[in-house]
């Protein structure tokens, strides 16, 4: 159906800037999202492909077509807000069919029948008549999708859709819009600032902060290797320190790093250039470090190629699958998973390949 | 290009639509062009299509471009002249002159009266009306100060202007010729308050908020501002005032402010006309509530003139239309619809008119002459003092 | 202008693509997927003209304004900086030096000061009592609200003479109670209550459309979270009500500000306005002086407009839906000692409200069918159907001044209505000074009627020299176009507060739909604003029926005349035939009303405003 193409995209309002040279290209079909902390640039990178803002500089194209100047009513674009936005005056049957009066709806269908069609889609049959605000959060929520999607849209762009409903309600809505945008096979934007969200719902994700793209890739490139201490800190719970390099390993396979008093050794990406004397950024999610009683750990300081460290509980948080620990090591603190609940004197022990270097600089 | 050529220019115009603004509107040659149009008339001042407004009324008679004598005489006028509630001339005059004279009068009563017309002559926009009825000695001196052209023609040899009492005459160059004049007096409640029969009077104790004026932006109020400068003496009547203000005195905006005032007995006096009565009688109104009051036996004159405009072209019209105004008949019948008295010692009354009509024993009012230079400062000096406080 | 979101946009051209390449684009094979616009010329058309009305109504809406307004008041304007053709500040320098008006100018914002106070408190609970109870009559009630508004001058003053003079009704009734007589004929109170009588209906109008839109349950959350009824009120109700407080202050003040006639009439030359003097210099053709007046007295009620203005905007709070509370019984279930106390109040407030309001005009009615000596008459009725039958063809006669009223206040509806929304529109876009833009557009709120008045003989009835051709405007249409530059500011006022806050994801869902954004403004902005658009609109027609000054200079045509200029016609020295003309306008203009309010829907149903 429909790529989406943005090349150098900038927005400035007066001094600051929103969006700074944004390049991304996202696919057919493709659940492409945007995620970032609130102020990072990505609802307004949503505005501009929708076309309610139009780029200080750069191009946006949709199917290589540059839609400078083109109105939002013209871009074909189906857009859910946070909010939901529905229109209060208007009944649920009303609000979906909005859209229908400019554009006819795709196939053969009456604008009736496209309702009808759109409101099952989403489980809603049988609420044509209702006023939004008689509707559950949920509900409405749908219901915009249901509007967004009636006119048969090029690109659908999410802003957000679910941050203002309660967890529960947002897994299984998030499932359903999984399942209906690849029934449709429609290419999706979605803005969220929850990246677990992200995570599981995405083909691809851009990772933005500060106005930049921080990182694009699928959510496990993401989870797994960062790229950046930002998309490191901000996607998942992860344990990231700054060291200065003291000794590459002949293969160059391998550099030691000295922090907190210790070494720590980090496999080497192929993408990166190390040197002796470099400060790089590591990080280590807390899922690859295994977690030893101090005393049971004694004698096995030495062996093998993991890393190991020993430190006290600081706390445990006990969320029933696992057990989010809290571990002091000088002067940071690490967070570690174990079954249950633990405290006193522990030895941290990870491998090096589970250690990922994020930046590097001299 | 005629009238006829014109006025279809106007209407495609305003066909065209080019805006909607533009359909109430007109268009005319200006100026110098008249040579290049091919307008053997060489005036397009007669009637100008500027804002419809004879035309509007009376199925658009031309005039002024034809040759022959003029046949419609178009006068400007205030409009409690036309269409007062009570009672008014000006549907009588235009029968008895349109029947004589076989022409028709339109008449003209433009929002801001003869501001309009000084208006107008500054902006070179055309002025339709032949003739003013209704100017005052102010009225002059404002023309006279703020025209940039002569707005008025001295009046030729009119017929019966001989009869004008002499008292009344008030232009120097002989452009306003006096047909009518109202005096302003006291009108008080007897049951309430014995009138003073002098200015002095009316700083006694016994008056204190007794009295209700008017403005000197009313007629009414300047004639009474104009009497105490007059009786009480160009030094002095600011120290007089200032007692009359100690005392209470009420000064509203308009006439129909403090005449609606003293109508609901909110003071037993008012400065009004001398002609009070004539109206009661005919509401069969209680007398003793518009008792006449002179003070110190005097009531100012208001004269009020007709001129004609320096550019109309129907000047013997004109002519004849004043001649008709003075004759004794018609100066009758004026005075008695429009509740004034007649500018000429000839003039027919009915008697029963005379009884409710009261005419001061000495009428004073000032001279062209004397108004001039002065009227401003004397008012402006009133009005620093009065609303100063 | 361009026409997309309240966001700031730096393409002009957003409107403009209409013919966008996205459309065309589609291919065929994916026709059932994809867009499906509708793509035929006729649909292109409508889309481009629609695309466009909004800019072109702007174009509009500013060129009626320029020549009907700007232009004709800068020809007096310009009479204070170029005398004898030089330009100079000297007549600001004397009046800014002249002690004189120094303290005329003071007199005058102290007694506007007060006037606003007055009006607001007489206001407020009026808004309290139709927003919050219900009771029989209490739409009609609210229709009639700025009823008052749209009484010539005269007939107030001879309705407050009645009412509070030596002899009127309040002393009668202090009598009965053994108070009394109290003076107000001639003090700044009289002033003051006639001020009220005019403005504070203003003030309740405004308040009653924001309290009816009040969100309902931001207050439960207050009362939930521990506050009393009182408190949540404070907290939450008035914080919501504030900018709809402030702005029918701010027009009480702009209005009372520039007071006369009825300065003059109740209160006397002593207590005069700065207004008295534009006034005076104007008739006696002092124009430098009136001028420079009259631009000083426009600057301070346009400076404090724009803080006005600027506080609105820092205000707006983001609203979907409204939610009003229920409205309460004016009759209690139960007489709780609270319920008793709040009834007492009320009960309190009619009386007042009914010396205020209602004996002003009912002494009105009474005069109209009184005789000189007292006794009950319809010889002031007689005189106006006479006046119809026999009336010559120059006087003013009753039918046609009903007619005309009507027909002037349904153009200025059809063009004040959009003229306002648009300049709405216009200046709730996000960009620097947009509430300059929004203050200036205001401004014929706050020139002085006489002015206007004079600048439209000038510009427009004298005419224009363009090219040797003389253009003049006059007659209907031009008063239509003068009664709608008067009265949209009004709209503009009652629309903005709404427009502002209505949540700027629900225009873009539509746009986004495929809505142009004169079809958003159609389709969402204005349903969801409608109670401002109705108030704006009773308004505009309260302004209409009411307009005097422009209405007498432009009515070139002697058949032109309005019900107001009967009224000032028929006014001699009895007050009858004018007090039944003002009957009839009460008649006529009461039912408008109600039929705007009628036709503006179940307001209170859908959509608040404001």
């Amino acid at each position: 159906m429909t790529t989406i193409e943005l090349d150098g995209v900038s927005k400035r309002y007066g001094e600051t800037t929103a969006i700074a040279d944004a390049t991304l290209s996202i696919a057919d079909s493709e659940f492409f999202t945007l995620v970032g902390p609130s102020g990072c640039g990505k609802t307004t990178t949503l505005r501009l492909i929708a076309g309610f803002e139009e780029p200080t500089s750069g191009t946006i194209r949709f199917d290589g077509e540059d839609v400078a100047g083109v109105p939002p009513e013209n871009r074909g674009v189906g857009v859910v807000f946070q909010n939901y936005a529905l229109f209060p005056h208007m009944t649920v049957a009303e609000n979906v069919g909005y859209g229908l009066q400019f554009t006819d709806p795709p196939g053969d269908l009456s604008p009736d029948e496209r309702v009808q069609e759109l409101l099952a889609l989403v489980d809603l049959a049988g609420m044509d008549d209702r006023d939004p605000d008689s509707l559950s959060g949920g509900q409405q929520q749908r219901v915009a999708l249901a509007r967004a999607l009636a006119p048969g849209p090029r690109v659908l762009l999410l802003d957000e859709p679910m941050s203002a409903l309660d967890a529960q309600l947002r897994e299984s809505l998030r499932l359903q819009l999984k399942r209906i945008q690849s029934e449709l096979g429609i290419t999706t934007v979605y803005v969220t600032h929850d990246q677990e969200e992200a995570l599981s719902v995405s083909d691809r994700v851009a990772v933005l902060s500060g106005g930049a793209i921080e990182q694009i890739g699928t959510p496990q490139a993401i989870y797994r290797r960062p790229d950046t201490p930002f998309v490191a800190r901000f996607v998942g719970d992860n344990n990231v320190f700054s060291g200065r390099v003291t000794v590459i390993e002949q293969d160059d396979e391998t550099a030691t790093i000295a922090i907190e008093g210790a070494s720590i050794h980090a496999a080497i990406p192929a993408d990166r250039s190390i040197d002796r004397g470099d400060t790089v950024t590591i990080c280590v999610r807390p899922e690859y470090v295994s977690v030893t009683a101090s005393e049971d750990d004694r004698g096995k300081k030495s062996g093998g190629e993991l890393n190991r460290l020993t430190g006290s509980v600081v706390s445990s948080e006990f969320l029933g699958e696992t057990t989010r620990v809290h571990v002091s090591w000088g002067e940071t603190e690490l967070l570690v998973r174990t079954t249950d609940p633990i405290d006193g004197q522990v030895t941290l022990a990870f491998d090096p390949d589970a250690v990922r270097i994020v930046s590097v600089g001299s | 290009m005629t009238n006829i050529d014109r006025r279809r220019f106007i209407r495609s115009a305003g066909a065209a639509g080019t805006a909607v603004l533009l359909a109430g509107c007109s268009a005319e040659r200006t100026g110098n062009g008249n040579g290049d149009d091919g307008n053997g008339n060489g005036d397009d001042g007669g009637n100008g299509g500027d804002d419809g407004n004879a035309n509007g009324s009376d199925d658009g008679t031309a005039n002024g471009d034809s040759d022959d004598e003029p046949t419609t005489l178009t006068v400007g006028t205030y409009e409690s002249f036309l269409d007062a509630p009570s009672t008014s001339p000006g549907e009588w005059l235009k029968g008895a002159f349109e029947d004589e004279y076989d022409v028709e009068l339109v008449w003209e009563t433009p929002s801001n009266g003869l501001n309009n017309y000084i208006e107008r002559s500054n902006a070179g926009s055309t002025i339709e009306a032949d003739l003013y009825l209704g100017v005052t000695t102010d009225d002059l001196i404002r023309v006279d100060e703020n025209a940039d052209e002569s707005l008025f023609a001295a009046a030729g040899e009119i017929e019966g202007a001989a009869d004008i009492r002499e008292q009344l005459v008030f232009d120097p160059d002989n452009r306003a010729v006096p047909f009518e004049t109202g005096y302003i007096s006291l009108v008080y409640d007897e049951n309430e308050t014995e009138a003073p029969e002098t200015f002095e009077g009316l700083l006694e104790e016994d008056h204190r908020g007794e009295l209700l004026a008017q403005s000197p932006e009313s007629q009414t109020g300047r004639a009474f501002l104009l009497h105490t400068i007059y009786t009480i003496g160009e030094e002095e009547y600011l120290d007089y005032w200032a007692e009359l203000q100690d005392n209470d005195v009420r000064v509203l905006g308009s006439w129909s402010d403090s005449y609606a005032a003293y109508t609901e007995g909110e003071a037993p006096m008012v400065v009004s006309y001398s002609t009070d009565q004539v109206f009661a009688n005919m509401e069969d109104a209680d007398l003793s509530k518009h008792q006449i009051r002179f003070l110190n036996d005097q009531a100012y004159a208001n004269p009020e003139g007709m001129a004609r405009f320096a550019d109309s072209e129907a000047i013997d019209l004109a002519e004849s239309f004043m001649s008709f105004v003075l004759r004794p008949d018609v100066q009758g019948e004026i005075a008695e619809r429009n509740v004034v008295f007649p500018a000429t010692s000839t003039a027919e009354l009915d008697p029963e008119y005379d009884e409710f009509a009261h005419e001061p024993p000495e009428p004073v009012t000032f001279t062209y002459d004397e108004l001039q230079g002065n009227l401003s400062d004397w008012v402006d000096a009133w009005n620093r003092q009065f609303a100063g406080n | 202008m361009t026409g997309s979101t309240p966001g700031t946009d730096s393409s002009p051209a957003t409107d403009g693509g209409v013919d966008a390449p996205v459309s065309d684009a589609d291919t065929a094979d994916e026709a059932s997927r994809s867009t499906g616009r509708s793509d035929d010329r006729r649909g292109r058309l409508v889309r481009g003209t629609e695309a466009r009305a909004l800019q072109a109504g702007a174009i509009v809406t500013a060129a009626l304004l320029v020549v009907v307004f700007f232009y004709p008041v800068s020809t007096v304007f310009i009479e204070a900086v170029v005398v004898d053709g030089s330009p100079t500040l000297s007549a600001f320098v004397d009046i800014l030096t002249d002690r004189f008006y120094l303290d005329i100018f003071a007199f005058t914002a102290y007694q506007a000061a007060l006037s606003t106070v007055l009006s607001v408190a007489i206001g407020l609970p009026a808004a309290w009592l139709l927003a919050r109870f219900e009771f029989p009559g209490r739409r009609t009630l609210r229709s009639l609200t700025i009823l008052p508004f749209v009484l010539p001058s005269i007939m107030v003053a001879v309705g407050f003479v009645a009412t509070f003079g030596r002899n009127g009704t309040l002393n009668s009734a202090l009598a009965i109670v053994g108070l009394g007589p109290v003076e107000l004929m001639f003090t700044l109170k009289a002033i003051l209550i006639a001020h009220a009588f005019y403005n504070a209906p203003l003030v309740a109008r405004i308040v009653t459309a924001a309290w009816e839109s009040v969100d309902a349950r931001a207050i439960e959350t207050a009362r939930s979270l521990g506050a009393s009824p009182l408190r949540a009120t404070l907290d939450v109700v008035v914080p919501q009500l504030m900018p709809a407080i402030l702005m029918g202050a701010a027009l009480t003040f702009i209005f009372t500000f520039a007071s006369f006639p009825i300065v003059l009439a109740l209160g006397g030359y002593g207590l005069a306005t700065i207004e008295v003097f534009i006034y005076r210099q104007l008739i006696n053709l002092n124009y430098t002086e009136a001028a420079a007046l009259a631009i000083i007295e426009l600057v301070i009620s346009l400076g404090l407009l724009y803080g006005y203005l600027r506080y609105e905007d820092a205000k707006r709070i983001s609203r979907r839906g409204v939610h009003p509370p229920p409205r309460r019984s004016l009759l209690p279930d139960r007489w709780t000692p609270k319920a008793a106390m709040t009834r007492l109040a009320i009960a309190g407030y009619a009386v007042i409200a009914a010396f205020v309001f209602l004996s002003p005009i009912v002494s009105m009615i009474l005069a109209s069918v009184t005789a000189s000596d007292g006794s009950f008459t319809l010889a002031h009725y007689a005189f106006l159907v006479e006046r119809q039958a026999t009336g010559a063809s120059f006087q003013v006669r009753p039918l046609g001044a009903i007619r005309n009223s009507l027909m002037f206040a349904l153009g200025t509806l059809a063009v004040a209505v959009p003229m306002g929304v648009v300049v709405s529109v216009v200046t709730t876009r996000r960009y620097r000074g947009r509430k300059l833009v929004d203050a200036i557009a205001m401004a014929p709120l706050a020139v002085s009627g006489i002015i206007v008045g004079l600048g439209l003989l000038r510009g427009l009835v004298f005419g224009v020299e363009i090219a040797g051709w003389r253009i003049a405007v006059g007659g209907s249409l031009a008063i239509v176009a003068a009664h709608a530059v008067s009265a949209y500011p009004f709209v503009t006022r009652n629309v903005t507060p709404g427009l502002a806050a209505i949540d700027r994801s629900m225009i873009e869902s539509a746009r986004s739909l495929g809505a142009t954004r004169t079809r958003t403004l159609l389709d969402i902005e204005l349903p969801l604003v409608r109670a401002g658009v109705v108030a704006g609109a009773a308004f505009a027609v309260a302004i209409s029926i009411g307009e005097f000054n422009s209405t007498i200079v432009l009515a070139t045509g002697s058949g032109e005349y309005t019900m107001p200029v009967a009224i000032e016609r028929y006014l001699g020295r009895r007050l009858g035939p004018a007090t039944a003309m003002g009957c009839v306008l009460l008649v006529v203009t009461a039912a408008s009303f109600v039929v705007v309010d009628r036709f503006g829907g179940d307001v209170e149903e859908r959509g608040g405003g404001l």
